[in-house]
């Protein structure tokens, strides 16, 4: 979901992906690309190469209009969990409370 | 870890997937690799930072599968998936001992349910057969002996007088030809015409009787069996059929109805009806009065059923039926249970392989859900 939101900015590639991640969150390194490849396989993001001036082609990812749907869907999953969630712990509180005054 | 070292152990591990996704895989990771040591980093916590490249190439290889199931469901490419999420340690591999034995169980029930249904059909079909063949009340008018018309209609009469018992009782029938017979409940009524003769064993002791020239002669030593014989209004004689012992009845075409009362208390009875031309009619009952064996005889001709074998035969061709009723029940009872044993066998499997599914695909969003979130593998 983050790399989708990630790729909603702009198109990326896979270093540069991490690299982002990074900055926020703890991520592996290593499973970028089994990730990135199950994105692929469900048609949420598409690639293209990018013939670079230094070393190989580079390749960018994209977010299709499938992924933008499933983006969408599980920013609303997401935050209905986190809601739920929070409901719990607050109701968690309150009884907690009235059991102990 | 050089990054030429974990690109190998990578490949090696990837070995079972295609060339062309392990040669993108490995690209993928080299230009990654590229960009890394471009900004800087150092190649062996670059390597370091990648992780473990057999966990990778599990992960990567448990996805395949998976993908390749996805576009073919057989059960071998279920079986791959299954084997590379063990691999992940995420599906304990004794969960699979239990599966195997459900899905051994599985195919006994398809063997068996499919074995009866085999045999359920064979029965109806060797059933139906059976019917065709050995339902002589109704099928004998139909037969042709090659005789002469009123000959063949005579045994027609008697086999379906004897054949379905009750009838003989309370109606009137004649059991061939000979007029000079009949059976009125269970009195044997002579209404003798010119040049008949009867001959009889009571339990009271022997009667001959004989008409000519229209004079009625009774012949007998006793007259205790004389006393057996009734006179009726219209001018014919009777006796208790439980009386007879053996019965003879000849005309003066020399057509035969002969009756004997055997077996035990005299219960099963013989019937012979025999013309001059040679057509012979022969029934036996047993004590219930049901029909035990039948054979007619025509010429060449002949039929017999007996004891649930009918036997058809003109001379040069011959058709044996040999059946035994129970025998086919049991196998058409085999055809229901095995249709719906096959039913609920594919019912199971349907569910089986729902949930299976599910289960794979549950265990696959795990597979990607630790490439999401754990930051450790």
């Amino acid at each position: 979901m983050c790399v989708l939101a990630v790729l909603a900015r702009g198109d990326s590639y896979a270093y540069q992906l991490v690299s982002t991640l990074a900055e926020t969150m703890e991520i592996s390194e290593g499973t970028i690309y089994p990730l990135m490849r199950r994105l692929q396989a469900e048609a949420w993001v598409s690639t293209y190469l990018v013939e670079s001036n230094s070393g190989p082609s580079r390749k960018y990812y994209s977010l299709t209009g499938a992924g933008r749907l499933r983006l969408l869907e599980m920013e609303e999953e997401w935050r209905s969990f986190v809601s739920e969630v929070n409901c719990v712990l607050g109701q968690q509180g309150k009884q907690n409370s009235g059991e102990n005054p | 870890m050089k990054q030429d070292e974990f690109i190998e152990a990578l490949r090696r591990e990837l070995s079972s997937l295609p060339k062309q996704a392990v040669d993108e895989i490995v690209a993928d990771y080299r230009e990654y690799i590229g960009d890394a040591l471009a900004a800087g980093r150092r190649e062996e916590d670059l390597i370091a930072a990648l992780g473990d490249p057999v966990k990778l190439a599990r992960e990567l290889k448990a996805q395949a599968n998976y993908r390749q199931w996805q576009s073919r469901r057989s059960l071998g490419n279920l079986f791959r998936v299954m084997v590379s999420i063990a691999g992940l340690g995420l599906l304990n591999v004794l969960l699979l001992v239990p599966f195997m034995l459900y899905l051994a169980v599985l195919t006994i029930g398809y063997v068996t349910f499919t074995g009866l249904t085999i045999a359920g059909i064979v029965g109806v079909v060797a059933l139906s057969g059976h019917h065709l063949f050995s339902t002589p009340a109704h099928g004998i008018p139909s037969i042709h002996f090659g005789s002469r018309e009123h000959d063949k209609s005579a045994n027609a009469n008697s086999v379906n007088a004897s054949a379905t018992p009750g009838n003989d009782k309370g109606s009137e029938e004649s059991p061939g030809n000979l007029k000079d017979l009949k059976i009125v409940g269970n009195r044997f009524v002579f209404d003798l015409q010119d040049g008949s003769r009867v001959s009889m064993v009571t339990r009271a002791g022997p009667i001959e009787m004989r008409r000519e020239d229209d004079q009625l002669n009774i012949e007998t030593p006793s007259d205790g069996a004389r006393q057996l014989l009734t006179k009726e209004k219209d001018g014919t004689l009777s006796v208790r059929r439980d009386e007879v012992l053996t019965l003879d009845v000849r005309n003066d075409d020399d057509d035969r109805v002969s009756f004997a009362s055997a077996g035990p208390e005299g219960k099963s009875d013989v019937w012979k009806i025999s013309s001059d031309d040679g057509d012979r009619v022969q029934i036996e009952e047993d004590a219930h009065g049901n029909t035990s064996s039948l054979s007619a005889n025509s010429g060449p001709d002949s039929m017999q059923i007996r004891d649930g074998s009918v036997d058809i035969a003109d001379g040069r061709d011959r058709i044996l039926v040999h059946a035994s009723g129970g025998k086919y029940n049991h196998l058409v009872a085999m055809l229901p249970m095995g249709v719906l044993g096959l039913l609920f066998c594919v019912w199971l499997t349907r569910m089986s392989w729902r949930a299976v599914t599910r289960y794979v695909k549950r265990q696959i969003d795990v597979v990607s859900a630790s490439l999401d979130r754990d930051p450790t593998s």
